[in-house]
């Protein structure tokens, strides 16, 4: 058979030197050349890893070492072995303590007098690549929290039977003023305004029937302090711990819409003005345009200053009829503007 | 060729401005002026030889009515209608575009009317 060419570094932590032996043959049954280092007590183990530049590929571990033994000494080396899979080596009168040993994160466990060079290697890439696959849901699973708990909206997650709150990020706690332990003893009735309960309850029952997705809706919510906030929230079904829950996405528009209806105001007001311009202020100068036409023709010969003068009110009579024509024309650009909105 | 000019205007000086040019450029004419729409109306429903016979140059934005509200009446109210010249004192470019789609409007100016608007006038009417 062809030998596992990998250079496997591997500690060995065995005070028993034939049993070393034994597992030290063993590997050289499957493996090419692994890098083998042997400790036979904790604390040298704890120096060997400590002074190790890199990480062991996997560490195996006698359960009764002389300075330490038992669960004790599992969670410690656990601790050192920082991600290494710890496999444990045990005799048969260990045997219930080395399954109970699985629980406390050993990745496996074997039995000297059982040992064959298979089950060794066999053990070996089996932990390995679980160990591989563990960190990769791991950092999934932190990918994910990350993005829940450092998202700048407020986001959470409540559960669709009694709308308690199940998870709340930072940026709801820091929004809404309730601490997590607040949030998660509250539900979602005590952040809506109680005249909103009703139609609250009716969007969970329809969200109940339907399969909801990036559904967008406004609602108003109330913050610890009172202060009532518009919020755009976008939901999603999910399955939380096994519990039906819903992923809520929270925008405050308070600001927003304040901001347009501000300007909506000011628009209207505008308009108003502009129409004012064109039809109201327009009239009583279109009455002096044509005393001023009436006049000229009233009087055909005319002193030659006052033939001046009357040249002057004209002027400024047609001045003020331009600068009207111009705000009439910039309102109604505005106007088609507003049309091309709605 | 016209023999009866309504003029209907809620603008008082106006009117008297207005019917001073006309009466320059012709000074046989029958004026009469109104300041309301519904006293025009008034005018039209009591003497029926008018209504045949006289064109009528109509303020758009008059204060008891618009000239598009007096042209459904006077429709409504007589088969036969008299030639209609609006104008106006507005500079919205709405008034100019309904004016000149409307079936039953004659012109359109806007005031003030010159002493060339009052020779166009009386080229649409004759």
């Amino acid at each position: 058979m062809r030998k596992d060419e990998k250079p496997y570094s591997i500690l060995i932590i065995e005070d028993n030197l034939g049993d070393y032996f034994l597992i030290e043959e063993y590997l050289a049954e499957n493996i090419l050349a692994p890098q083998l280092q042997r400790t036979e007590t904790f604390q040298a183990a704890k120096k060997t890893i400590a002074d190790s530049p890199a990480k062991f590929d996997i560490i195996f571990l006698d359960l009764s070492l002389p300075d330490l033994s038992g669960e004790q000494l599992i969670v410690e080396v656990l601790e050192l072995a920082g991600g290494t899979p710890v496999v444990a080596l045990t005799g048969f009168s260990d045997l219930e303590f080395s399954m109970k040993s699985m629980a406390l994160g050993v990745s496996d466990y074997l039995l000297k007098d059982e040992l064959t060079p298979t089950i060794l290697y066999k053990t070996i890439i089996y932990s390995i690549q679980r160990k591989k696959f563990t960190e990769q849901i791991q950092r999934s699973e932190k990918r994910y929290s990350d993005l829940f708990q450092l998202s700048p909206l407020p986001m959470w997650v409540f559960e669709l039977d009694t709308l308690r709150f199940l998870s709340v990020n930072r940026a709801a706690v820091n929004h809404y003023g309730y601490s997590e332990k607040e949030f998660l003893s509250m539900d979602l009735t005590d952040i809506r305004p109680s005249e909103e309960i009703g139609e609250l309850k009716k969007s969970i029952e329809d969200a109940k029937k339907a399969h909801l997705s990036n559904l967008k809706k406004i609602f108003r919510h109330r913050k610890k302090s009172g202060e009532l906030i518009t919020v755009e929230t976008t939901v999603n079904r999910l399955n939380f711990n096994g519990k039906e829950a819903v992923l809520v996405l929270v925008n405050d528009v308070t600001e927003r819409n304040k901001y347009i209806e501000t300007v909506e105001k000011q628009n209207q007001t505008f308009l108003e003005i502009a129409w004012i311009q064109s039809h109201v202020v327009r009239a009583p100068l279109a009455r002096l345009l044509g005393l001023v036409n009436l006049l000229e023709s009233e009087m055909p010969d005319k002193e030659p200053e006052i033939n001046s003068l009357m040249g002057f009110i004209k002027d400024s009579a047609f001045e003020l009829d331009e600068i009207i024509r111009d705000i009439s024309k910039k309102s109604e650009i505005i106007e088609h503007l507003d049309d091309n909105d709605n | 060729m016209t023999t009866e000019l309504i003029l209907v205007d809620d603008d008082k000086i106006l009117l008297i401005v207005l019917e001073k040019m006309i009466r320059t450029v012709r000074k046989d004419l029958q004026i009469s002026s109104f300041i309301s729409g519904k006293q025009a109306l008034d005018y039209l429903s009591e003497n029926p030889g008018s209504k045949e016979s006289a064109s009528i140059l109509i303020d758009i934005n008059l204060r008891d009515m618009n000239a598009w509200e007096f042209i459904d009446k006077l429709e409504t109210a007589k088969e036969a209608c008299p030639k209609i010249i609006l104008m106006t004192s507005s500079v919205s470019s709405v008034n100019s575009e309904r004016a000149k789609k409307h079936p039953a409007v004659t012109g359109f100016f806007e005031k003030p009317i010159t002493f060339e608007n009052v020779h166009q006038i009386f080229q649409m009417l004759d």
